[in-house]
């Protein structure tokens, strides 16, 4: 993340992190010399060019200023299974920061926790901080999330995610996951109606903890259990690879899809509605083997008209960051066991009218009035901003009707837009994907809530993305345009 | 235990099967010891506010000393990676009391915020704030190059003539000579008393390839 301290930089570190010319940047300098970069003002006094100081504005930090900036977060060793770990919040600040405590919110395969570490005047003079998972914070192998926020005095606040793998220590591990490259983690896989079939695709990784690759013969038996591993089996088969080999402290990914035709074990037991394990079992060229497991059923599901509101206005890169955050909010979902198909739509920006920044519920109730999307779908219309307001998305109803007529029919988000520090217009994903979820919810059922870190909460963030089984899930299942494989 | 509705099909919620459980200890620093750390989170779970009976509540919550730290978040910027919603609700909070550390605020932010969104959403609540002297403010917004921001000076505007009414409005922006802006002035003033015009019968949406 581009950031420059402008009472400190050269003119080529401003020119360079800022994206200005070279004049500017050296502008900046010598304004600097005859008054000091204390504020806004300070740098509005330049007399920059606009576009200048639009840049600069987006990457400065000031003498006066209270602002923090989480540069990064990586942990300085490799994370391994079942052991004490540290990661490592790298940090700068105004001239008047003063950071006072680091937050690290765990999503992983159990539940999310908190761990929490004051930052001291020595990690203050350094830019970083280290927050450290005792013996009671050990994670699995597989895919750990750190959401970190900083906090300093005044209320600043900055915030920042990374994904992180956990790597074996004992020191190879196969983990599951659904095939879609838009989850992660240890819910369930889908069985998905195919024709006359039901078909179930699921990731395959092998993660390495040792210090040395490891070859594996690809060879792998795979087994459907009822009841768990260890219960009734179902079916069981082979398959192979090719041979691969698992790099030191790093990963190796594969897929499997399965087909069940009518009859067979796997097909019945879908059909009954019933969840299975799938147990994937690998071989070492060495000798030994390793495995994983999956619960797979089939989900219900419903349907999304994804509306891009005042579509000439949007970037390719809004586009694609609405797409990241659409397969967030059915990642949301698809973690109870519930998934939505999504038709892409826009309104022109011709014919958008003043829908594509509004500013009052009224606003949003005429956009579900007069524009509607096909199919047994909820209108999902993504707005470049609401405005003057002080909220960022509405559902027409709870539930909302199960058709598109009327001024209840569909919910509005605010596409959570920014431009970032290189200048680049982007949407906030994380973010967005929850708030669609959340204006979803409201339309298939769901109330607001005061469970922590439920995705209902009146004010969830982005790491509020959990839904109960009882009652959400149930209310979920039951909305008119539910459907099930 | 309550008894369970009928669902069709089993209700087998999974559970991952873990080492030492599917839990873990939090190690929370106490807030008694960081008491603006407590209300920063007490004004972000106000300021994520998702729908408007929310927005209203909140509203309500807010306290006379918060709003220093209002401004602090309004203009945090995208640096801090916040989700834009908190800098937006905290700058259309802020045009609740106009007050002169609020207004200059919005001032400098509707000017030089650091994207068009952040200016968009300042001259939203300057225009909120139903002063006449939000209008040359404004009026450059209404000349910004992006039509977002543009947009989003057209509704400052709307909310301004609500306040000042048609005649009070037109004063206020007497001298503008830019087409531009006149146009959009023209149909912001167009809006401050709606027409009640609905579209004879509902459009569809577009399939986006």
């Amino acid at each position: 993340m581009p950031v420059v301290h402008l009472a400190t930089a050269t003119p080529k570190q401003i020119a360079s992190a800022g994206r200005v010319s070279a004049k500017v940047a050296q502008q900046v300098a010598r304004g600097r010399k005859a008054r000091p970069l204390r504020s806004p003002d300070d740098l509005l006094a330049l007399g920059l060019p606009f576009g200048q100081l639009e840049k600069l504005r987006r990457v400065a930090l000031l003498e006066a200023d209270s602002r923090l900036v989480i540069t990064d977060v990586v942990p300085p060793r490799p994370i391994m299974s079942e052991k004490p770990f540290v990661v490592r919040v790298s940090f700068a600040g105004g001239g008047e920061s003063r950071p006072r405590l680091a937050s690290a919110r765990v999503s992983w395969a159990g539940e999310p926790f908190v761990v929490e570490h004051l930052v001291e005047a020595a990690d203050a003079k350094r830019g970083a901080v280290d927050v450290r998972f005792g013996a009671g914070q050990t994670l699995p192998a597989g895919p750990a999330r750190f959401d970190v926020d900083l906090f300093g005095e005044g209320g600043a606040q900055a915030s920042f995610r990374v994904t992180c793998l956990v790597f074996p220590s004992n020191p190879l591990s196969v983990s599951l996951s659904p095939n879609a490259h838009f989850v992660t983690g240890t819910f369930s896989a889908r069985g998905v109606r195919d024709g006359a079939n039901y078909t179930t695709s699921i990731n395959v990784t092998v993660a390495n903890g040792d210090s040395s690759s490891v070859a594996m013969t690809g060879g792998f038996t795979w087994k459907f259990w009822d009841g768990g591993v260890g219960g009734s089996l179902v079916e069981q088969g082979t398959g192979s690879f090719g041979s691969f080999s698992v790099a030191a402290h790093g990963s190796w990914g594969g897929w499997i899809t399965f087909t069940s035709p009518p009859g067979s074990g796997i097909f019945n037991k879908y059909d009954g509605r019933e969840d299975m394990t799938i147990e994937i079992i690998m071989n070492r060229s060495g000798g030994g083997t390793v495995s994983g497991t999956i619960t797979c059923r089939t989900m219900f599901r419903f349907g999304l008209n994804i509306t891009r509101v005042d579509a000439e206005n949007w970037t390719t890169q809004e586009r694609q960051d609405l797409i990241d955050a659409t397969f967030t909010t059915r990642s949301i979902y698809e973690h109870r066991d519930v998934t939505h198909d999504i038709d892409r739509r826009l309104i022109h920006s011709a014919d958008s009218g003043s829908f594509g920044v509004i500013n009052s519920e009224s606003e949003a109730r005429d956009l579900f009035e007069q524009w509607s999307g096909p199919g047994n779908n909820i209108d999902v219309f993504i707005v470049q901003n609401i405005v003057g307001t002080g909220f960022d998305g509405l559902a027409g109803d709870i539930p909302g009707p199960t058709s598109h007529s009327g001024r209840s029919s569909g919910v509005v988000a605010s596409k959570s837009g920014f431009v970032d520090g290189n200048g680049q217009k982007r949407l906030h994903i994380a973010y967005l994907g929850m708030l669609i979820g959340h204006e979803v919810g409201h339309y298939l059922g769901l109330a607001h809530v005061s469970e922590a870190g439920n995705l209902m909460l009146p004010s969830s963030g982005e790491t509020d993305t959990h839904l109960n089984y009882d009652p959400q899930y149930r209310t979920i299942i039951r909305f008119g345009w539910m459907r099930i494989d | 235990m309550p008894e369970r509705p009928e669902d069709g099909f089993k209700l087998n919620e999974p559970a991952p099967r873990i080492r030492g459980g599917a839990t873990r200890k939090s190690v929370r620093v106490p807030r008694r010891e960081l008491p603006q750390v407590a209300q920063r989170e007490r004004l972000n779970a106000i300021l994520l506010a998702h729908d408007p009976d929310v927005a209203e509540e909140n509203r309500a919550k807010l306290k006379e000393a918060d709003f220093a730290m209002l401004r602090q978040v309004a203009q945090e910027g995208a640096l801090a990676g916040t989700p834009p919603a908190l800098r937006q609700n905290a700058i259309a909070l802020l045009a609740e009391r106009p007050t002169p550390d609020n207004l200059d605020v919005l001032t400098h932010l509707a000017r030089t915020g650091d994207d068009l969104y952040v200016r968009g959403a300042a001259l939203a609540a300057l225009g909120k704030t139903g002063l006449r002297l939000a209008a040359p403010i404004l009026a450059e917004g209404l000349a910004a190059r992006d039509p977002i921001e543009a947009a989003s000076a057209e509704h400052g505007v709307v909310a301004l003539g609500k306040a000042l009414g048609e005649g009070g409005l037109r004063a206020a922006f007497h001298g503008e000579k830019r087409k531009a802006v006149l146009d959009r002035l023209e149909r912001a003033i167009q809006r401050i008393e709606p027409r009640g015009e609905r579209a004879a019968k509902p459009r569809a949406t577009a399939g986006d390839a």
